[in-house]
């Protein structure tokens, strides 16, 4: 896990000092402890499953597994928000334009 | 009148509908249906993340009990007003609802400018100057990069890099323009009206969620850096603003810090570095020259009714609001969404460990002094005038609820001498200062009322010894040397012994600069018999008005060089105040308590000089009762961090703006 440190701390943000980095494996009986400090933060899988986790350990350990924080076609919804941002100003600035021209008409 | 209502409703549905719409699943077909939430419930909303809108999930749960609301911030732009996650801590549903920074400025931004669109014209007619909106956008994303470190935390898609495919940041920079273009279009011809609706910036905070700008230090600087020429370059003032950056450019050359600004998120910088530091001092630069601008082009429409009017209105609604947000977690969340609180309101009607109750507002103290202006002005108004509304007594009595629940016994104090104060001055505010007897009585009502306040309250000592070295004792005990306990230092400050704490090995290490200075002063053969030391003096004040805890940590952590003492670290920049010198732990964001103190750690103590200067060389030229409300502040502004909340800083400004004037009304 170490070798993914850095990956792990792009995503789940910086390691906690008091927080030791311990590899959690398909143990059934282990139960993530929340911390309200960290939040919430939604990781997905290659197959766009989602899952929440709640404390950087939790977090660590998923994104060591291969999760990640990027939703597939993200940069689609971005991309189509500057679209619209950039449709909004130019529909706004021919708006104007029109008006000022009936207005002398 | 057909057409005012007409468009009167128009822009009420827009707002309906900005709020409405993100949250609703009006953009996406949700194939989830929202289900009423119990604690076991947790896992279905846990699998289906990203499917529920919050109205949906609000007409299923408006009152279920145990849910609270939070915002997740690093929401995608997909699951925008979305249930983005749910956890179970402590008993209680914790429910995370998806924003995102690329909409949210956009969103607030209209809403805030569709409010504005409600106030009357000006003469000032709209100019849509493309390259205006264009350039200041582009600075105002420039603070992204200033400030990565902030927004890293801010938004999962943060990117810093200057490409074509960085869409994040060209987001950014286009939100940003659209509501610059409405700023020049919807605001800035109504900035007429901008000296007697400014109370509503207490109502509409007006803090970007995610953003550390605040939308009114946007319009003010945009405004500042429209108006900017020539003349307001070369004025005084701005010539003193230059003199001092070369001074906070060099106090600022270390090491890069990060500091958290919590509640004060919106007005003050987080970072430390050079991009910043030049970032912060150009924009406070636009936004001095924006506020002279608007105050100068208000003023004539200025009128005393109608400021008192909004401050008894927006004091209340920020009562009501409080108090509803504090009773339903969704109106709690809506609160921090639509009006753009800094930090999200109370969930309680309880007071913190019996101390204050902030509803609704970041700050008990700054809201109090609001509402505690809003008294003074209702008081002004039914002697000078003698009109008397029932509509303005409850309104009173609301915001004398609100002033009750913060708890600030500083404004009540204050409230009640001010007040005496002015009915022994009805006869015209220049009599008050005419004569030395009347300065004399001033300052000695003021003693005998911090007299009796110390009388009446059984929490502040009798012990003149304690009393005058408590501060000194507290500051060290905040000191690393109490990292843990030290039973040697301890022990000497049990027996008063500060020779002995000096000559310990690495003291001028441990202990911070302004500690040193105090012990030195303290223990000084310099001091006068029988009469107190300025140590002492602090340490005594600091007792009487519940500050020894505050400035105790401001003192273990204040040591700057004399270049940094002298001229400060620069406007809102607090990181080396904060991070420069080591202390025990902190409980959390400890401000120094003082707007004074926050002065000299942005201005230095040339700063305090100049602004004194600035306020004593005014003191004659004022005009009116707003000299009342102006003493009002500043005794307030002496135990309160209010200068660095927008919406208090903007008053204090207005207040002595106002008080300079002929307002013929006002002494009718």
């Amino acid at each position: 896990m170490e070798e993914n440190l850095l990956i792990i701390e792009e995503i789940c943000g910086l390691k906690p000092t008091e927080t030791e980095l311990i590899i959690i494996k398909n143990d059934p009986n282990f139960v993530f402890t929340p911390n309200p400090n960290f939040g919430v933060k939604v990781l997905y899988d290659a197959d766009e499953n989602i899952i929440n986790v709640t404390s950087w350990l939790e977090c660590a350990n998923y994104v060591n597994g291969g999760w990640s924080d990027i939703i597939p076609g993200t940069i689609i919804w971005e991309k189509n928000l500057m679209i619209i941002y950039i449709v909004t100003i130019s529909a706004f600035l021919l708006f104007r334009k029109f008006k000022k021209t009936s207005s002398k008409l | 009148m057909k057409n005012l209502n007409l468009a009167m409703f128009f822009k009420l549905i827009t707002i309906f509908l900005i709020v409405i719409i993100p949250f609703s699943s009006f953009f996406f077909d949700s194939k989830t249906e929202a289900i009423q939430m119990g604690l076991q419930d947790v896992g279905f909303y846990k699998s289906n993340t990203c499917e529920v809108s919050l109205i949906d999930f609000l007409s299923e749960n408006f009152y279920t009990t145990n849910i609270v609301i939070k915002n997740d911030i690093f929401s995608s732009i997909e699951c925008f007003g979305k249930v983005n996650g749910v956890d179970i801590i402590g008993g209680e549903a914790f429910v995370y609802i998806g924003t995102n920074i690329n909409i949210n400025i956009v969103l607030q931004g209209i809403i805030w400018i569709t409010l504005i669109s409600f106030l009357s014209k000006g003469v000032t007619k709209p100019k849509l100057l493309f390259f205006r909106p264009l350039i200041f956008s582009a600075f105002i994303t420039f603070q992204y990069l200033a400030e990565q470190r902030f927004y890293i935390n801010q938004s999962k898609n943060f990117n810093n890099e200057l490409t074509s495919d960085n869409y994040f940041l060209i987001n950014i920079f286009f939100a940003y323009f659209i509501i610059l273009i409405l700023v020049d279009y919807i605001v800035i011809p109504r900035v007429n009206n901008f000296l007697n609706f400014f109370p509503y910036l207490f109502l509409i905070i007006g803090t970007f969620s995610a953003a550390n700008i605040n939308f009114y230090l946007l319009i003010f600087s945009y405004t500042g850096f429209i108006t900017v020429n020539k003349k307001a370059l070369l004025n005084k003032y701005s010539l003193l603003y230059f003199l001092f950056v070369p001074f906070w450019f060099y106090n600022n050359i270390g090491e890069e810090t990060y500091f958290d600004n919590d509640k004060l998120r919106g007005f003050v910088s987080t970072s430390n570095n050079t991009l910043s530091v030049i970032f912060w001092i150009i924009l406070i630069y636009l936004f001095f020259v924006g506020i002279n601008y608007l105050l100068e082009n208000s003023i004539n429409e200025f009128q005393f009714y109608k400021l008192k009017n909004n401050f008894l209105i927006s004091g209340a609604t920020i009562v009501l609001f409080g108090i509803l947000g504090a009773q339903n977690t969704f109106i709690n969340y809506l609160n921090y969404f639509i009006f753009g609180q800094n930090k999200i309101g109370m969930r309680t009607f309880e007071s913190v460990e019996g101390n204050t109750w902030r509803g609704f507002s970041a700050s008990a103290e700054a809201v109090a002094e609001f509402q505690g202006v809003a008294v003074l002005l209702t008081i002004f108004y039914i002697f000078n005038y003698k009109k008397f509304k029932l509509k303005d007594t409850f309104l009173l009595l609301v915001n004398l609820f609100g002033i009750y629940k913060a708890n600030d016994v500083a404004v009540m104090v204050s409230l009640i001498i001010i007040t005496f104060l002015y009915f022994v001055s009805k006869k015209g505010i220049t009599n008050l200062l005419k004569t030395k007897y009347n300065i004399l009585f001033l300052v000695s009502l003021v003693i005998s009322a911090g007299f009796l306040y110390t009388n009446a309250n059984p929490g502040v000592s009798r012990d003149y010894s304690f009393l005058s070295e408590n501060l000194l004792i507290e500051s060290i005990k905040k000191s690393v040397y109490f990292e843990p306990a030290n039973k040697e230092v301890e022990n000497y400050l049990y027996k008063s012994n500060f020779i002995d704490i000096k000559k310990l090995d690495s003291s001028d290490r441990k202990l911070s600069k302004s500690t040193y200075l105090l012990i030195d002063n303290y223990i000084s053969d310099n001091n006068i018999k029988f009469l107190p030391s300025p140590t002492s003096i602090i340490s005594i004040t600091s007792s009487v008005i519940n500050r020894t805890e505050k400035w105790a940590y401001f003192i273990a952590k204040y040591s700057p060089n004399i270049g940094e003492f002298f001229f400060g670290y620069g406007p809102m920049q607090f990181n080396n105040y904060y991070f420069s010198h080591e202390t025990s732990k902190l409980p959390g964001l400890i401000l120094p308590h003082s707007s004074i103190l926050d002065i000299l750690i942005f201005t230095g103590l040339f700063g305090i000089f100049i602004l004194n200067y600035f306020v004593f060389k005014n003191i004659k030229s004022f005009k009116n009762n707003f000299l009342l409300i102006t003493i009002f502040l500043i005794i307030n502004l002496m135990k309160s961090d209010s200068i660095l909340y927008l919406s208090s800083f903007i008053m204090i400004v207005n207040i002595f703006f106002l008080s300079k004037k002929e307002l013929v009304s006002i002494e009718k």
